[in-house]
């Protein structure tokens, strides 16, 4: 018991000094963004590995949640409050809207893209790349995470609003199939969302984009170790990256909903 | 040597890596126009001296001269103009895998000097003949090369800038002895054909007498020792005489 109060105790020093690295970086990364060179084609090329290479698996999972969301919400209003089902449509976009889209493409890009930068940053500090970067005048705040951070909060928000229209389809074709009409669906959507909804999403996907960048970069800056310390950079980012993406939900939430957004 | 004019000075410099001391009180001195070969056993500190001379490390104590500036209370953009006058070889080549070989040779001239793409192909391929390599590597990717030429496109790349200085580290490991004598002979030829100055980390005994000016050896945090490579074959020093020799037998413990 005790050796598991130490490992937490431990984690959480190291979690905590990690966030003060990831202050600095954040620091730098705003410092190197308006600096010459501008890498126009580094960031256009870390666009579409984030961005649209990230397609399928965005869809996949917001087409599903979509679904399941539908057949759970349908099931639960039609057999607990008989004929309530008009209101698929509403619980299924506004969930979307607000929470799901935004928080579940979060995580799936943070498993699939922040892994792969902290792995491959790590890659290159271990075998002196990084190094070389400043003998070469390249400074790797700039060259690599610059780059990263911008096309992370930039195609977040985007894949978000993608997510959202597909997450909404997927409750359109279950609703559809073994509830109400597409009509009632689209007319309960129509009726309930408003413009906050999603804004309120589009917004935590640029700060969801941004903890997911900064997480991976430092992350990737801090590994030591050979092929050992690379394995566990891809770890940490990805399990620091939910961390903080899940607590920031909820701050996030608190701070729209004061701002009545 | 030229006169003998001081071109890198280390002046009291000290390192430590957690609890461990890696660099303690280290002074040494490299005169323009030579190579300079720092030898040690491994993990003495021999290539963090080279990352202190390039600007890589911070001392904890002690003073960075490159060419007549301090390193250590310099901004990095003023440290970057001084790196214009030198390339690292690292012992591992440290190319971009993401790049080409033109992209990593030319990484320099396009992104920092904004040479225009035709020209720089062309100081590329001078580049790469000059380490013996052949123009048709330009557009592969370091992971299809064999070691021995990774090593050469490092060399390359420090070298396309037109260095007054260039820092090897471990030029020779990992490579099969050909190879290695073709690298013993670019840095020589560096020295003859550019007029530059080396300063050569390595263990390999045979590539140290065959490149250096003067050799310095480094143990436990110290330079115990400095002379040409004669002196050094020759040297009554305990511990110098048991790693030229490469013996068990000695001072220094076995790990």
């Amino acid at each position: 018991m005790t050796n598991l109060i130490q490992r937490f105790g431990k984690f959480l020093a190291f979690f905590i000094h990690d966030m003060g690295e990831m202050v600095f970086l954040t620091i730098g990364i705003n410092r190197w963004m308006f600096k010459k060179p501008f890498d126009g084609k580094l960031i256009l090329e870390q666009m579409v590995k984030i961005g649209v290479e990230s397609i399928p698996v965005a869809v996949n999972t917001a087409f599903f949640t979509g679904m399941v969301l539908a057949l759970q919400s349908g099931y639960t209003l039609e057999t607990k409050i008989k004929g309530v089902s008009q209101f698929i449509g509403a619980v299924v976009s506004i969930s979307m809207l607000r929470e799901l889209g935004p928080v579940l493409t979060a995580m799936v890009i943070a498993g699939r893209m922040g892994s792969a930068v902290a792995a491959e940053i790590g890659t290159m500090q271990v075998t002196e790349q990084v190094d070389a970067l400043y003998t070469l005048a390249a400074n790797p705040v700039k060259y690599l995470a610059v780059p990263r951070f911008l096309a992370f909060t930039f195609m977040l928000p985007l894949l978000t609003i993608f997510a959202d229209l597909i997450g909404w389809a997927g409750g359109l074709f279950i609703c559809s199939m073994k509830f109400t009409s597409s009509t009632i669906y689209i007319e309960s959507t129509r009726s309930s969302v408003e413009a906050g909804d999603i804004m309120g999403g589009v917004i935590k996907g640029v700060f969801f984009g941004a903890i997911i960048a900064i997480v991976a970069c430092r992350q990737g800056f801090a590994t030591t170790n050979g092929a050992e310390g690379v394995g566990r950079a891809t770890t940490n980012a990805v399990v620091f990256s939910f961390m903080l993406i899940l607590i920031s939900d909820y701050f996030l939430n608190a701070v729209l909903i004061a701002l009545h957004i | 040597m030229n006169g003998q004019k001081t071109i890198i000075k280390l002046l009291n410099i000290s390192k430590n890596f957690g609890n461990r001391k890696v660099l303690d009180n280290i002074s040494l001195e490299v005169f323009a126009g030579e190579t300079l070969v720092i030898i040690g056993r491994s993990g003495v500190g021999k290539s963090t001296i080279l990352k202190h001379i390039a600007g890589l490390l911070a001392p904890d104590a002690g003073e960075v001269w490159v060419d007549g500036q301090e390193l250590t209370r310099q901004k990095e953009a003023e440290v970057n103009e001084l790196r214009k006058k030198m390339g690292v070889v690292f012992q591992y080549a440290a190319l971009f895998d993401s790049l080409t070989v033109f992209e990593n040779v030319a990484f320099r001239l396009l992104r920092d000097f904004r040479m225009p793409v035709a020209e720089a192909v062309e100081v590329v391929k001078k580049k790469l003949e000059l380490v013996g390599l052949k123009d048709n590597l330009l557009d592969l990717k370091p992971a299809q090369l064999s070691g021995g030429m990774r090593k050469r496109v490092g060399l390359a790349r420090a070298i396309a800038v037109d260095p007054e200085i260039i820092l090897y580290d471990e030029p020779t490991s990992g490579l099969d002895p050909v190879s290695s004598e073709a690298i013993n002979d670019l840095i020589l030829e560096m020295q003859k054909k550019l007029g530059v100055t080396s300063v050569v980390v390595t263990h390999d005994m045979h590539s140290a007498y065959k490149v250096a000016n003067r050799i310095a050896m480094i143990y436990d945090g110290k330079i115990i020792g400095t002379g040409t490579p004669e002196e050094i074959k020759q040297s009554q020093d305990p511990y110098i005489h048991q790693f030229v020799t490469g013996s068990v037998e000695g001072p220094m413990p076995v790990r």
